[in-house]
């Protein structure tokens, strides 16, 4: 009773934190609506908009008709270009390097040679995302033109199929979409922000001002006072994950084996090794600021490192190490295994038993440091 | 010898940020960290290897040469599709294609969103390739395609990103020192402390603001060497301009911080707000994302990001964009303005007593 009692009064102080409330539930979701809004299309290019500027000199020539049509295909309600028609290419350059244009097609109408057409520049800024992904639309889109008006003029044209497949590693691996592979970074996401920031936090609160030398004035003993801890943190970490299985599974329709009880046994997995290594940042910190320093620092790197929203392994081997010894690289992989999406080739057991190593590291770590941890020294 | 009352108080206010290990890794470690993580994951990362393009070919035209001439892969071939799949469960590639001459079958991994983003535009733009090398076309257009530099450099989509990482330093330096600085100023008392202290409102916010100039300077100096020496960004560094652009935005992030301080009473919430507003800046404000992409409603509320005018006056003064003189005039003077304008506030609203009214 004593325990829970404490316990309870723990959570409260925790929840009632501004700060802890903001980053540890509504941040990753608003994290996770944001990334499903922007990359949630599956390569559609649905909200993509650019402004396409053509000079033309020769609008009314016969040759010029098609790439017109062309273009009615592909701007306005039909698609991602917005034209605009410019007199000069110095104008429409200078339209494309102030920024008002993403790309400029030239069409030299003058030069037009029946073995040649219509010579087209597509001219797009260096470097500039927006620009190149323009002027790479645009250019397939005049390929693609180019292929559809041979196709019907040589009845020798040698058309090329396309057909795609995915492999999958197991046999039961479903069709996936973006909120899927999302759902067990964002879950990640919040133990990370619980375990590496709040909890070392309080601990080292509790410890700086003195509360928890006061605490074992009173007959709590310092297990009592830990266990009291842990609960607190599961407790903070269980609320946003019930609130993101909501949000899962009315909202985005995530389904693929998230009340599974292998991603729940990979969830609490995922729980014990984060606290584990907050435990440690407990340990080694002395202070609030090196708490925070060591805890963010180690947050953006187990979250960028670890593939939560990119791929790591393309990466160069100066830094992949750093992807392979990161638990959640393995962690985030094994959640995404409980729904059925595989993304590395490696058996499944490494994707426990490397977790599983980092807690029995940190836990040695936290359990020589107990009494400085707990403010009992 | 004495030293004037404004240089002791700058040099305490720097000297105060020196200690504070979580501000000095905030302001000056923290951006660097994004520009090691962006800058090596970026596809022109020198030690970034261009992506594998497994392929199978049985017949028809050959397909290595046009994936070679795609400029975007490096071909790798396989013995037979199974080869090629198995190749891809193992994880060693991201994409193959099987082509007998007539079909190009593409393969991916189940699950593998990244990749499956941009299958569609790698299939039409191969399969057109192998269309027009087959059929010896006679094209009703010749494409050629044109790079053009939008500044004084041809500058590389790595270029971009650290220039928006030097913008967030700014941000962070401006934003996030006045929230935490006032906020634990308030907090212990200091700020009534100072109210009967024998120094004006205007003085001791000259003070701050200074020694805060010298910490974006510092962080920006940082960025800059790693982004150059380390990284090998092409910047045509343009410092007067550079200059006026760390002291206006800099002051802008801080009009912006103590704008949170004076509407929300409790510094933590300010806090906490000042860290929304950073991570929403970080999304929306085209840095690792282009606006382009970003749904309509996104798009509009970018506009009226600060961050994304910090980052135009950088590409600016890095010659990496240029934008008309005339413009960079204006955004600087505005976020100037503001910050001058809400210091002024600040220093009325904390450290006015009201006996002094």
């Amino acid at each position: 009773m004593r325990f829970w009692r404490f316990t309870r009064g723990f959570f409260l102080a925790e929840i009632r934190e501004f700060e802890v409330l903001f980053w540890s539930i509504v941040f990753p979701l608003l994290l996770y609506v944001f990334l499903s809004a922007v990359l949630g299309n599956d390569g559609k290019p649905r909200s993509m908009s650019f402004n396409l500027a053509v000079v033309n000199t020769n609008p009314a020539s016969d040759e010029t008709a098609i790439f017109n049509q062309t273009l009615d295909a592909v701007s306005g309600a039909e698609g991602p270009f917005k034209v605009t028609f410019l007199g000069s290419s110095e104008e429409a350059l200078e339209a494309l390097k102030t920024g008002k244009q993403d790309v400029v097609a030239v069409l030299a109408v003058g030069k037009i040679t029946r073995s040649r057409g219509i010579p087209i520049s597509l001219h797009s800024i260096s470097g500039k995302e927006s620009s190149q992904v323009a002027a790479n639309i645009l250019e397939l889109v005049l390929e693609k033109t180019n292929l559809e008006i041979e196709r019907h003029r040589n009845p020798a044209f040698q058309h090329i199929g396309m057909a795609e497949e995915a492999v999958t590693v197991s046999a039961s691996s479903p069709k996936v979409a973006y909120k899927d592979y999302l759902f067990p970074a964002v879950a990640l996401m919040m133990m990370l922000s619980v375990a590496l920031l709040n909890s070392p936090l309080s601990l080292g609160f509790y410890r700086s001002v003195g509360i928890s030398r006061k605490i074992f004035t009173t007959p709590l003993r310092p297990l009592e006072y830990f266990g009291a801890h842990l609960t607190k943190l599961l407790i903070t970490m269980l609320i946003p994950l019930v609130l993101l299985y909501a949000m899962a599974w009315f909202i985005y329709g995530v389904r693929g084996g998230i009340f599974s009880p292998g991603f729940f046994l990979s969830l609490i997995l995922g729980m014990v090794t984060l606290i584990s290594i907050g435990l440690v940042i407990a340990s080694v910190a002395g202070k609030e600021s090196s708490v925070m320093v060591i805890g963010q620092t180690l947050y953006q790197v187990l979250m960028f490192m670890g593939g939560f929203f990119f791929p790591v392994m393309g990466l160069p081997w100066s830094l992949r190490w750093l992807v392979y010894v990161v638990p959640t690289t393995y962690l985030v992989e094994l959640l995404r295994r409980g729904m059925g999406i595989q993304t590395m080739d490696m058996a499944t057991i490494w994707l426990i038993l490397v977790p599983l190593a980092w807690v029995i590291i940190s836990m040695s770590v936290f359990s020589r440091n107990f009494s400085k941890v707990m403010g009992n020294e | 010898m004495n030293k004037s009352p404004f240089v002791s108080l700058v040099q305490a206010c720097f000297r105060e940020s020196l200690r504070n290990k979580a501000e000095i890794f905030f302001n000056l470690f923290f951006p660097l960290l994004f520009v090691f993580i962006f800058g090596s994951l970026h596809p022109e990362s020198e030690n970034y290897h261009k992506t594998w393009l497994g392929f199978y070919q049985s017949r028809g035209p050959d397909i290595e040469t046009v994936i070679s001439q795609s400029g975007a892969w490096e071909p790798r071939r396989y013995d037979d599709p199974e080869a090629l799949k198995d190749a891809i469960r193992r994880g060693e590639l991201n994409l193959g294609v099987s082509f007998d001459g007539q079909i190009a079958r593409f393969f991916f991994k189940e699950g593998d969103l990244i990749t499956l983003s941009k299958l569609k535009l790698v299939q039409l733009s191969l399969t057109a390739s192998l269309e027009k090398h087959a059929s010896r076309l006679q094209p009703m257009f010749t494409i050629s395609r044109q790079e053009e530099s939008a500044g004084k450099v041809m500058a590389s989509g790595r270029d971009y990103i650290l220039a928006g990482i030097i913008a967030i330093g700014i941000l962070s330096v401006g934003l996030m020192s006045v929230v935490t600085m006032f906020g634990r100023y308030s907090k212990s008392g200091a700020l009534n402390q100072l109210k009967i202290a024998p120094l004006r409102p205007m003085s001791f916010v000259m003070g701050f603001t200074f020694s805060r100039m010298i910490l974006s300077f510092i962080s920006l100096l940082l960025i800059l060497g790693v982004s150059v020496l380390g990284l090998a960004a092409s910047f045509d560094i343009n410092w007067p301009l550079l200059f006026i652009t760390m002291v206006s935005s800099t002051l802008g992030m801080m009009a912006l911080g103590l704008l949170l301080l004076l509407v929300f009473r409790n510094p933590e919430t300010a806090n906490t707000t000042a860290g929304i507003l950073m991570f929403i800046m970080h999304f929306l404000a085209g840095i690792f994302f282009p606006i382009a992409m970003l749904p309509g409603y996104m798009k509009a509320f970018s506009a009226l990001l600060p961050l994304k005018y910090v980052s135009i006056l950088v590409r600016h003064s890095l010659g990496i964009e240029l934008i008309p003189i005339s413009q960079f005039l204006l955004l600087s003077s505005c976020l100037a303005l503001g910050g001058v304008s809400m210091l002024w506030l600040a220093g009325r609203k904390f450290l006015v007593s009201e006996s002094r009214h």
